[in-house]
């Protein structure tokens, strides 16, 4: 009887153990469906790691940065963004600005096609504009255009007629923004009609897979108007950890991570075959104060605490050296920006103007930060709350996670100090001061309002020519420097890690990997380019 | 029957009370999947935009009562984050977890099992102090910290796993180990405990006396009996199995159920937290009526009573 049943259990376990196999096999495989050109030696594929998956390949409705990342590359714009931030022609050859100053006529380059084979003509850009300026429309990017547009029309096959509500200066920015890049009619006509949004542009990319949770593979179309060459397909899979992206491209599983945590930079540096890149970025980490609480209402006490902090000492000692003292509200990667700011660490000037308000202030003042949301901002929290006791305030820090800092930090009156974060998303002046410091804003959390600040960021926008409102845009930030609505802290490069056989990487201060040209030599080639490049 | 329909209305009540709870505590938590979707970067009207499309401009009973109608009809809703339907989203990722769960299982028991009887067949030897020494050492590291060190030893140093990327089943063999070795060390601990309480039972000593052989009386007297704690101990550790495939699938980088939740955890993603809460529940729930009905197969008198 009980030898039976050992020998059913025995049976019985090997069963289980068989099933347990088959079902990891089974579902490992399931994972495993991709052609076989995804594999990392193949010298036409490149495989990118990157933080998160993509949510949405409509790029009018996507929102977040690796959804921008893949459609960047299957989708082009009107009007594209250099890597110094200068506007290029794109699917626009040319545009013109009409002395009304609201009409642009744009003009479009011929023999462009979608992915699908429907033309690109003056239709197809209208149908995309007006797909944000329905008024139903739902899309998340509506707000780069919908306030500003008032009317589109073809006038002819390749000339689009943009008409605005009002002058806007900053308006090709918004054309050249990520989220607006041109899609095939007859997908936006799919999505109106609520079937599935089909990803099809007329960039140098097309969609050949999307498994979601796991990766996005594009190929290289053969008919690509630019006629850029690299490898013929891009694989993009999301590693969330860090230190999970690092090790995957030490070991060879990917070519390319990005980002590369700052923490890894200096050691990829020491790894065979692997080469670490930083490249100035357009984020900037601030902590705002809030005017409402004195005695952060008095200029100079708010002064005293952009003295007060030894940002050099921060950038080098917590950042690894991938943060940079800002010396204007902007990072200098930002277009308009003008280096304005006449605060360096001086800890004793920084007593002598605190030194009544120290003495009046019965409270510890809150400072606030999220927690994991910026590289090692609760780090750069503790060491900010020490310089500012340093000069005798009493500073208490209170930590939030990501989701529960932004719900509470437009609702409470509770915090003097918070850590914030900005990139502007147009990778322009007027986005990186407007919503940050002209009253009212949303971001504006400090609750600055100065009249000068308003009239000059006011102007700018209304302002058609690029030099005047580049003008308008420094005294802007001279103005805000000068009364210190947050403490400046510093400007954040971009890291990225590739194999070393791998070029032809971009990567744009708005934070756009841009791979239209990355290409793939064989190991062997690398080598001799690298010989060469040592000898020359 | 009556029993199982007891079981079955518990399982039921724990559901519900899971769904409502992740539903509660997520909306009592503050964040707001609008404004996390839109961005620090975003003005007013796109944060309502996007909350009108989300749904979430409806007051919150009438969203607990909407999503709990489909649910009872089976649907799982659409995530808040990529606007995808859960049920889509989670099923390879309940592959991914399933198969490191079972793999963590089968590891975990065949750890336990041999080494449970060597420690009892020589107490002090040489070989059971060293399983002592491995087990304590495994219970007292962290998963994630006995992952790292695996993947640094096997995967980066010597090159015989490629820690990730390839898709393949051997992609599960090291956090398999590193979520496992826990399970193992505990349930060997607990089933020696077990086996030298047993061989101290009189049915024991008499089938001794009777002339068997200590192997015989092990295989046919020992081990049954021994089994039935270990066995509930080991469903028990089914649930952590769940828990500890976060940290595992974290630092191996395997999209699994855990990592799932947490990342919809941070977005505030209720479609989402609720169906992959739902999804372990019942998971958890089934491993544990398994190891109920083991263990009345083992334990005769269980059975009887039924």
């Amino acid at each position: 009887m009980v030898v039976v049943r050992l020998r059913s259990l025995a049976a019985g376990c090997v069963i289980a153990a068989a099933t347990v196999a088959l079902v990891a096999h089974l579902a490992a495989s399931s994972r495993h469906s991709l052609p076989a050109a995804a594999r990392s030696q193949d010298p036409e594929t490149i495989t990118v790691a990157i933080a998160a998956e993509p949510l949405q390949l409509d790029p009018h409705d996507a929102r977040d940065t690796p959804s921008a990342l893949v459609n960047f590359h299957i989708y082009d714009r009107l009007v594209e963004t250099g890597p110094a931030g200068e506007l290029l022609p794109g699917l626009a050859e040319s545009w013109r600005l009409l002395p009304d100053g609201v009409t642009y006529h744009f003009y479009l380059r011929r023999n462009v096609t979608f992915h699908d084979g429907e033309p690109l003509d003056a239709g197809a850009v209208v149908a995309n504009i007006e797909r944000f300026l329905d008024d139903a429309s739902t899309l998340a990017r509506r707000e780069l255009l919908a306030p500003y547009v008032e009317t589109v029309r073809a006038l002819d096959a390749y000339t689009v007629e943009i008409r605005l509500a009002r002058p806007f200066g900053p308006f090709l920015r918004h054309l050249a923004h990520e989220s607006l890049g041109i899609v095939s009619p007859r997908s936006i006509q799919d999505a109106r009609e609520g079937k599935p949004f089909r990803p099809v542009g007329t960039g140098p990319f097309k969609l050949h897979r999307w498994a979601p949770g796991d990766r996005v593979v594009l190929v290289r179309r053969h008919d690509d108007w630019r006629r850029l060459e690299g490898a013929s397909t891009l694989v993009f899979r999301a590693i969330p950890e860090g230190s999970g992206r690092a090790i995957a491209l030490e070991t060879g599983a990917v070519d390319i991570v990005y980002p590369l945590d700052p923490v890894h930079v200096e050691r990829m540096r020491d790894v065979d075959g692997v080469a670490a890149e930083v490249v100035p970025g357009q984020r900037v980490i601030y902590a705002a104060l809030n005017l409402a609480r004195p005695p952060l209402d008095r200029r100079e006490v708010r002064q005293a605490l952009n003295l007060a902090v030894d940002v050099d000492a921060i950038g080098r000692h917590l950042l690894f050296g991938v943060a940079h003292r800002l010396d204007s509200p902007l990072a200098p990667a930002t277009w308009g920006y003008a280096p304005v700011l006449p605060y360096r660490y001086d800890p004793g000037a920084a007593r002598e103007l605190l030194r009544e308000a120290a003495a009046e202030l019965q409270r510890p003042l809150a400072l606030w930060s999220p927690s994991a949301r910026y590289l090692h901002d609760r780090h750069v929290a503790e060491a900010v709350a020490a310089y500012l006791r340093e000069v005798g305030l009493d500073v208490r820090i209170q930590l939030y996670e990501w989701g529960t800092y932004l719900g509470l930090i437009d609702r409470s009156d509770q915090w003097d100090i918070a850590i914030l974060g900005w990139t502007p998303a147009t990778g322009e002046a007027g986005m990186g001061l407007r919503p940050l410091y002209h009253s009212g804003e949303r971001g504006n959390h400090s609750g600055y309002a100065s009249e000068a600040v308003d009239r000059l960021l006011d102007e700018a926008d209304f302002e058609p020519d690029t030099e005047r409102r580049r003008l308008l845009y420094a005294k802007a930030q001279e103005v805000i420097a000068a009364d210190a609505p947050v403490i400046f802290l510093y400007a954040v490069d971009i890291a990225y890690g590739r194999r070393e056989e791998i070029s032809g990487v971009v990567v744009h201060p708005n934070e756009i990997l841009d791979l239209r040209q990355a290409r793939k030599l064989p190991v062997e080639a690398g080598l001799r380019a690298s010989f060469e490049e040592a000898r020359g | 029957m009556n029993t199982t329909l007891e079981r079955a209305l518990g399982v039921i009540a724990v559901l519900a009370g899971v769904i409502l709870g992740s539903f509660l505590l997520l909306q009592w938590l503050p964040g707001d999947p609008a404004q996390l979707y839109a961005g620090e970067e975003a003005t007013d009207e796109e944060v309502a935009l996007i909350r009108r499309k989300m749904g979430l401009d409806q007051p919150v009973w009438i969203q607990l009562g909407r999503h709990a109608m489909r649910l009872l009809q089976g649907d799982l809703g659409l995530s808040l984050r990529s606007g995808r339907p859960v049920r889509e989203e989670l099923a390879p990722r309940l592959a991914v977890t399933a198969s490191l769960a079972a793999g963590a299982a089968v590891i975990g028991v065949a750890f336990a099992v041999p080494a449970a009887l060597i420690v009892n067949a020589h107490p002090g030897g040489f070989v059971s102090r060293a399983i002592d020494w491995v087990s304590l050492s495994v219970l007292s590291l962290p998963v994630y910290w006995l992952g790292l060190g695996l993947i640094l030893i096997f995967g980066v140093r010597l090159g015989w796993f490629v820690p990730e990327g390839t898709g393949r089943w051997h992609e599960y063999i090291l956090p398999a180990i590193a979520l496992g070795a826990h399970t193992g060390a505990a349930t060997a601990r607990v089933l020696a405990a077990s086996i030298s309480d047993v061989l101290g039972a009189a049915y024991v000593r008499t089938a001794l006396g009777k002339g068997l052989s200590s192997k015989d009386a092990m295989v046919r007297h020992v081990l049954p009996n021994a089994l039935i704690p270990a066995v509930t101990y080991f469903s028990m550790e089914i649930g952590k199995l769940f828990g500890g495939a976060v940290l595992t699938e974290s630092v191996f980088s395997l999209n699994g159920l855990g990592r799932y939740l947490v990342l919809s955890i941070a977005f505030r993603d209720y479609p989402a937290v609720v169906g992959a809460t739902v999804i372990v529940a019942v998971g958890v729930t089934l491993a544990n009526a398994a190891a109920d009905a083991l263990c009345r197969w083992l334990d005769p008198r269980a059975r009887d009573r039924g």
